[in-house]
C-alpha cells in the first residue's frame, strides 16, 4: 500500500532529468511484512512533492529510503548525481541529544563532518544566535 | 504593576524554592528523630529486662566497644574497604569493558552473556572456598570473590545501555554519516551513562557483601584481618559488643558507599536525566 504523488514541473520547461528516480521500490521487513511495493516516484529538482495517504500506508519508508535509512529490498533508487546528495531530514519524533548542551546539539553535524573546530564553534553560535 | 514588572515576575520564583528547602530540613529532622527513638527504645528494653551484654547489648555498650576497640576495628576496617574497593573499581572497568565488547554485536553477546549469569547465579559463599584454596595470596583471593559478585550488575546494566540508544537518533546519526566510533563516542557511551550508574550503584553494596563474605571464608586472622574476621573472632571470645561495633561499622560503610555513589549519580545525570530531573509544577 503505497500512496505517491508527484508535483507537475513547471509547465512548458523541457522536462530535465530528474533528480530523483524511485522504480519499482519494494520494502518488505525481516519478519515478511510487505510495507511497500511498486512504488514509481520522480522529483524533479526544485519540485514541492508531498506524499498523501492514511497512517502506515509507508510514507514515512519512502521518506527512509529516499535518507538512506533504510535498504529497499526492491526496485531501484536513483539519484541525478549517481550518489545521494547531501539530505536534511526532520524526523517525526524530536531527535536532540538530550544530555549535551543546545550548542552540543547543533554542533553534532558539524563535529560529525569534521571541519575545523574553530570554524565549527562559530557557525554553531551564529546559527543560535539568529 | 505600573511599568515595573519585575517584581510580579521574581515572587513566583521565590515562594517554591523556600517550600523544599523547608521541607527537607523536616524530612531529615524526622528521620533522626525516629532513628533516635529506636535506639532509646532498644537501650530501655535491654535494661527493663536486665539483658546481659553478652546476650544482646544496646547502643550504649554497643558505642564504648566501638571506642575502647577502635584501633583493632579501624585497621579491620581499613582492610575490608581497600577489598570494596579494589574489587569495584576492577569491577567497573572490567565490567564497562566488557560491556562495549558485547554492544559490538549480538553474536558475541549470546557468546559471552551466558558465562555472566552462570557467575552471577552461583553463590559466592559455595565458590568462595575453592577460590581462597587456589590463590595463595590471601588479598587477591578475597579480592577476586568480591569482584565476581560486583562485576554482573554493571555489565548487564551497561549493556543494556549500550543498546538502548534512540531509534531517531540512531537515524540522525546516519544521516550526518557518522562513523562507528563517533556514534559510539557522541552518542551510545553518553545515553549509556544512567544504566551504569544504575549497576553501579547496585554493585557497590555488593562488592561490600562480597568482601565481607569472603573474608568469613577465609577466617583468618593477623595482619590482613577485615571486619567480617573480627565478627567471628568476637563470636569466640564472646564479646558481643565487639561483634556488633563491627557490624555497625560494616552496616555504616555500605550505607556510605551508597550515599557516595547517590550523589555521583546525581551529579552525573542533574542536568539532562528524568530520574533526576524535578518536575516543574
Amino acid at each position: 500500500m503505497a500512496a505517491a504523488f508527484t508535483a507537475p514541473s513547471a509547465a512548458g520547461a523541457a522536462p530535465p532529468r530528474p533528480l530523483l528516480a524511485m522504480a519499482g521500490v519494494e520494502k518488505r521487513f525481516d519478519r515478511g511484512t510487505l510495507a511497500l511495493s511498486g512504488l514509481d516516484l520522480t522529483v524533479e529538482a526544485g519540485a514541492f512533492v508531498s506524499l498523501l495517504g492514511p497512517s502506515g500506508c509507508g510514507k514515512s519508508m519512502i521518506l527512509r529510503l529516499m535518507a538512506g535509512l533504510a535498504a529497499p529490498t526492491g526496485g531501484t533508487i536513483t539519484w541525478a548525481g549517481a550518489s545521494r546528495p547531501r539530505l536534511s531530514f526532520v524526523f517525526q519524533e524530536p531527535t536532540l541529544m538530550p544530555w549535551a548542551s543546545v550548542l552540543d546539539n547543533v554542533l553534532l553535524p558539524l563535529k560529525v563532518a569534521r571541519p575545523a573546530p574553530a570554524a565549527a564553534l562559530a557557525k554553531a553560535r551564529e546559527a543560535l544566535a539568529g | 504593576m505600573s511599568g515595573h514588572p519585575e517584581p510580579s515576575l521574581a515572587a513566583p520564583e521565590a515562594a517554591p524554592r523556600a517550600a523544599p528547602a523547608g521541607n527537607r530540613a523536616a524530612r531529615t529532622a524526622v528521620s533522626a528523630g525516629v532513628a533516635l527513638v529506636l535506639l532509646a527504645a532498644w537501650e530501655g528494653i535491654i535494661r527493663h529486662f536486665h539483658v546481659p551484654p553478652f546476650v544482646m547489648p544496646g547502643p550504649v555498650a554497643i558505642a564504648r566497644a566501638l571506642v575502647a576497640d577502635w584501633g583493632l576495628l579501624s585497621h579491620a576496617l581499613w582492610v575490608t574497604l581497600e577489598i570494596t574497593g579494589l574489587a569495584l573499581a576492577t569491577a567497573v572497568i572490567l565490567g564497562v569493558l566488557l560491556s562495549v565488547i558485547m554492544s559490538q554485536s549480538e553474536w558475541l553477546e549470546s557468546t559471552l552473556f551466558p558465562y555472566m549469569v552462570i557467575l552471577q547465579v552461583t553463590p559466592i559463599i559455595a565458590i568462595a572456598p575453592l577460590i581462597i584454596l587456589w590463590i595463595s595470596n590471601l588479598k587477591v583471593g578475597l579480592l577476586i570473590c568480591a569482584w565476581l559478585i560486583a562485576f554482573f550488575p554493571i555489565v548487564a546494566n551497561t549493556t543494556m545501555g549500550l543498546k538502548s540508544a534512540d531509534r531517531g537518533l540512531e537515524d540522525l546519526f546516519k544521516l550526518y554519516g557518522a562513523s562507528r566510533w563517533q556514534t559510539f563516542r557522541y552518542m551510545r557511551m553518553p545515553g549509556a551513562v544512567p544504566y551504569f550508574l544504575a549497576g553501579l550503584r547496585i554493585s557497590g553494596g555488593l562488592a561490600l557483601i562480597g568482601a565481607v563474605a569472603a573474608e568469613f571464608v577465609a577466617g583468618t586472622g593477623g595482619q590482613g584481618s577485615g571486619l567480617a574476621f573480627r565478627i567471628l573472632e568476637a563470636g569466640y571470645t564472646m564479646n558481643i559488643p565487639r561483634m556488633f561495633a563491627a557490624l555497625a561499622l560494616i552496616s555504616a560503610t555500605g550505607l556510605v558507599i551508597h550515599v557516595v555513589l547517590t550523589y555521583v549519580s546525581h551529579l552525573c545525570l542533574r542536568r539532562w536525566h528524568e530520574s533526576a530531573l524535578k518536575r516543574e509544577r
